[in-house]
């Protein structure tokens, strides 16, 4: 109890409450702006942060990352562009309940849902990290082979129209994937001998390009008109939000679970969280017609889901210095800098900073909802502008977040290649959604694939003689075999 | 542009052939089963098999127009999505040589002009959002946009 | 709206009327400068070149931007920084790989491709094993390793990389064939560590500074380091000159570098502003905490010291077989 008040006594203090609300600040814009990561703010603060007490330090790279992924839902919902590659599995979602005037309540859910998440997710980093933290550790390539595999199964969950129509989305995404060195082998593929393809497809600019750039070419062709709905307002916040979170109670615990479990795992993340939430949900919705026509219920549980992952990148941070994402990689070394060193003794020997961290957690996650509700009062401002000064300045936005992710032309290149793929693929009822799960998916599941083979000397019954592997594997299996089995009973029903 | 299933159907088996070609000349790990060649060609077997399935069904429903032009919904907007396009390509030409500044403003004035924005305004929403990002970005978020003509004389 | 232009046009206009002095004759820097890394915010590479940015920074006097141009294991940001204007306003980081790539045909790029500016830092590899395995030296692995080839599985970086060749050029040096521990490519040495204690591989050999959490941990523990020096962070490990015999020493190093052609004047600048970054106790701070290997050269120290560790390389990966 004492090392809770010391902790306490190390976080208010005027300035590292102020650090606080600064770094939110800046996670808010930098979240915002599609194309600028999560990741690159917390980049960008390691060097202030060299001149910083250690608390403030950590504290400001908690508050900005949780405000980023939060944000990254601001344009998905405004614009159809995500603004980190966590909002993507959504974005469509929310942007479709923009155009039926509803902009408030997709991004008061995203608000609300992103802090419970985050408040979630901090509560198991705070009883049971060690724990965690172990079971995580157990995870090889093996497992991780099952986990992508299951993750590909939420294609079939995610695309509506034709399925045959989504697998080629996703084959598609798997290809891009397949383009460069990065693979396990290390040989070049499909690269021409150009040194920019080496380095493959960066996924953000082809995020961009499938979702927005699309956007904005089918509604420049249309000469811009302005969208006959009007904006809803909010109104009373409380009150709205006391219905969703009474209605859609069982979708946000499960959002929360999932995003914990997937974030504590060093080799997956928020993005892959928020896919596999909202696929979930949508399999489990009782109303499951209603995706992908601006319905709050997918967008509720995946949400919640990127934001409980990332605090829950931080168990096998904080007990192992294992970054559980590219964002605690970073913070990882700010800690040493900080002697703060990771591990079990930080525990036993460094309670009241480890508290400190915790009681961090759940201010930034509450800052969340005040600075989110006026993020969002701001950001549905923008929709009263006419549609046709606004669609040309998305477009620039576009451009110039597409070549910040690597401070290069070829950034744009990609970006508009895969927008005139998206457009493409759109007109002609191809989803865009498997593609982009394929493009997240596709290294993970190939290296972790290949690795194993190389450990296991070829054997495939190896991806079973691991014991959380044969039950992943078993698991998988399942998914894939159970609407196949439904298929086959209703025709059999229907025959007799 | 829209093409009907069957002829969607086919370019995805051509692709896949090109991809399985160019798949299966890729070297393995030495000494191992599964190498670089192994994920290439099982996603030209998907393509391959999605294609065919499109293909047949297409065939199955029966006689359809080759080609259905639906998206031209207004008129010249075959025009203006092809204009956003070109004025994309002109972004990453210009930009090394004449800076960020004044190739979006060519630009974002070109995007407005396309959808009837006064001439006037175009010019002076375009500039002067040029100016408010390449600011924004060298300074606050720290991205060094392309130098050119204009960027010289910007604090 | 109309009030809107006129303050965009008033705006451009002031900016325009503003005219800085002529470039030629303001002193160098007199903007802003861009600092290239070829590899992912969040890597040792990435740390070293954020904390060199800000100090330099306090020298010139004139932001630097950290850019991260990752991917194609290095070669895009490595390419990006040769590819550069040598005006002084592009520099960037390079790693032990611009002596590697080339020789597997990836690049055309190497060390002489650079006006080189200063080493930084080397961290030499170490030899890494569960805590709870049965060995105490490397000697015990070696023989077991030599009883049974291709029973045990290494990892720690990509397919070729430094922790690749760090293995193949151990096992070489010690005379037992460098694929009698195959590899198992990661992405990098946290998750080959991880790996490692998962129980997917049985050896890491990546540095120390990298393993030292899972050190720290009890749950690793490192047989050698292959060094002519034992590490500051932890005296207790032996080299592999007293562990084995073999002389074979490798490390990852990083240094700085700006595109061939720099002006003298601007290199000298900035040769004397990175001397004095590696001279301050922030940077020696910084490399005692975060357990790194300090290791300085100037300019034509580095250009002398990656020619060395080219032809060393080179000669290495032709003997294992990874190069082309």
């Amino acid at each position: 109890m004492n090392a809770v008040l010391a902790g306490l006594e190390l976080v208010l203090r005027w300035d590292v409450i102020l650090t606080i609300l600064v770094a939110s600040a800046f996670g808010l814009v930098v979240g915002a702006i599609p194309g600028l990561t999560a990741t690159m703010a917390i980049a960008l603060l390691v060097p202030i942060t060299f001149f910083m007490d250690p608390i403030p330090a950590v504290g400001a790279m908690i508050s900005c990352s949780a405000m980023a992924i939060f944000a990254g839902d601001i344009p998905a919902t405004l614009m159809r562009m995500p603004g980190t590659p966590a909002s993507a599995a959504y974005s469509d979602e929310c942007y479709a309940m923009t155009r039926k005037g509803e902009a408030e309540v997709a991004l008061g859910a995203n608000v609300l849902f992103s802090a419970l998440g985050g408040l979630f997710g901090t509560a198991v980093l705070i009883v049971s990290a060690p724990l965690l933290a172990e079971i995580a550790l157990g995870f090889s390539s093996f497992e991780y082979f099952w986990l992508a595999l299951m993750g590909l199964a939420c294609a079939i969950f995610i695309g509506s129209g034709s399925p045959v129509k989504g697998l080629v989305s996703l084959f598609l995404g798997l290809f891009v994937a397949q383009i460069g060195i990065d693979n396990p082998a290390g040989v070049p593929r499909f690269t021409f001998g150009n040194s920019n393809l080496l380095g493959g497809v960066d996924f953000i600019p082809a995020m961009i390009g499938l979702f927005a750039m699309s956007e904005v070419i089918r509604t420049i062709a249309a000469g811009a008109p302005d969208w006959s709905v009007r904006q809803t307002s909010l109104g009373n916040p409380l009150k709205g939000w006391g219905r969703l979170i009474v209605k859609y109670w069982p979708q946000q615990i499960r959002g929360n679970i999932t995003g914990t479990a997937i974030g504590i795992l060093p080799g997956a993340g928020a993005d892959i969280a928020a896919w596999v939430s909202y696929a979930m949900s949508r399999k489990f919705s009782k109303t499951p017609e209603k995706f992908g026509t601006g319905h709050v219920e997918g967008i509720i549980e995946s949400t919640s889901a990127n934001n409980a992952a990332l605090a829950g990148a931080w168990v096998p941070a904080l007990v192992f210095g294992i970054p559980g994402d590219s964002i605690t990689a970073i913070v990882i070394g700010v800690l040493y800098l900080k002697g703060l060193n990771p591990g079990p003794t930080l525990f036993l020997n460094n309670p009241e900073s480890i508290y400190a961290v915790f009681i961090i957690f759940i201010i930034a996650n509450l800052a969340m909802i005040p600075l989110g509700l006026a993020a969002l009062k701001a950001g549905t401002a923008l929709l009263r502008f006419p549609r046709r000064i606004l669609i040309p300045l998305i477009l620039l936005f576009c451009i110039v977040g597409a070549y910040a992710v690597n401070n290069s032309a070829y950034g744009v290149v990609l970006m508009l290649v895969f927008g005139i793929l998206g457009f493409l693929m759109e007109e002609h009822d191809i989803p865009i959604a498997p593609c982009v799960l394929g493009i997240v998916l596709g290294k993970m599941l190939e290296e972790s694939f290949v690795t194993s083979m190389i450990k296991a000397d070829g054997n495939l019954l190896a991806f079973f003689e691991r014991p959380i592997a044969g039950g992943l594997g078993v698991m998988t299996l399942l998914v894939f075999c159970l609407p196949l089995w439904g298929a086959l009973k209703r025709r059999r029903a229907a025959a007799t | 542009m829209r093409f009907s299933d069957l002829i969607l159907g086919l370019l995805l088996l051509a692709g896949a052939a090109v991809l399985f070609s160019a798949a299966s000349g890729l070297p393995p790990i030495p000494g191992q089963a599964y190498g670089a060649d192994v994920f290439p060609v099982l996603t030209a077997a998907g393509l391959a098999a999605c294609g065919f399935i499109l293909a047949v069904g297409s065939v199955r429903a029966g006689p359809f127009p080759l080609a259905q032009a639906t998206w031209v919904r207004t008129p010249g907007a075959g025009f203006r999505a092809a204009a956003t396009i070109a004025l994309v390509l002109a972004y990453i030409a210009l930009t090394p040589l004449i800076g960020f500044v004044a190739t979006a403003t060519v630009v974002l004035t070109g995007l407005f002009l396309l959808v009837r924005v006064p001439v006037v305004q175009a010019i002076g929403i375009a500039l002067a959002t040029a100016l408010f990002t390449y600011l924004s970005f060298n300074m606050l978020l720290r991205v060094p946009l392309p130098r050119g003509l204009v960027e010289g004389f910007l604090p | 709206m109309r009030r809107f232009l006129m303050a965009g046009l008033a705006l451009a206009v002031s900016s325009f009327a503003a005219l800085s002095p002529n470039a030629a004759t303001a002193a160098y820097p007199d903007r802003p400068i861009t600092l290239i890394v070829p590899w992912n915010a969040g890597g040792g590479t990435d740390a070293v070149a954020r904390i060199v940015a800000s100090l330099l920074e306090k020298d010139l006097g004139q932001p630097i931007a950290v850019v991260n141009r990752t991917g194609g294991q290095g070669v895009v940001g490595h390419q990006a920084i040769a590819d550069a204007t040598p005006d002084g306003y592009t520099i960037g980081i390079i790693t032990v790989e611009i002596g590697m790539m080339h020789w597997q045909g990836l690049t055309q790029l190497t060390g002489a491709s650079y006006t080189p500016l200063a080493l930084m830092n080397e961290d030499p590899a170490g030899v890494q094993v569960r805590a709870d395995a049965a060995y105490k030296t490397l000697d015990d692995l070696i023989a077991d390793i030599k009883a049974n080839p291709g029973k045990f599985k290494a990892s720690g970086t990509g397919q070729g990389g430094i922790w690749h060749l760090a293995l193949a050029g151990m096992l070489s040096s010690l005379k037992l064939d460098p694929k009698s521990v195959p590899w198992v490519p990661s992405n990098g040495a946290a998750p080959g560590l991880q790996d490692l204690v998962a129980g997917g591989v049985q050896v890491v050999t990546c540095s120390i500074p990298e393993a030292r959490s899972l050190i720290d941990a009890k749950r690793v523990k490192s047989l050698a380091i292959m060094a002519s020096e034992r590490s500051k962070l932890m005296p207790d490990i032996p080299t592999l000159k007293e562990a084995t015999g073999s002389s074979w020493t490798i490390g990852a190093w990083r240094g700085f570098a700006a595109p061939k052609g720099l002006d003298k004047a601007a290199s000298d600048k900035l040769q004397a502003a990175l001397k004095k970054v590696y001279d301050s106790k922030e940077y020696q701070d910084f490399l005692t905490n975060r357990g790194f290997g300090g290791r300085y050269a100037d300019g034509p120290g580095f250009a002398e010291f990656m020619a060395k560790a080219d032809a060393s390389l080179g000669a290495v990966m032709k003997e294992v077989g990874l190069a082309k």
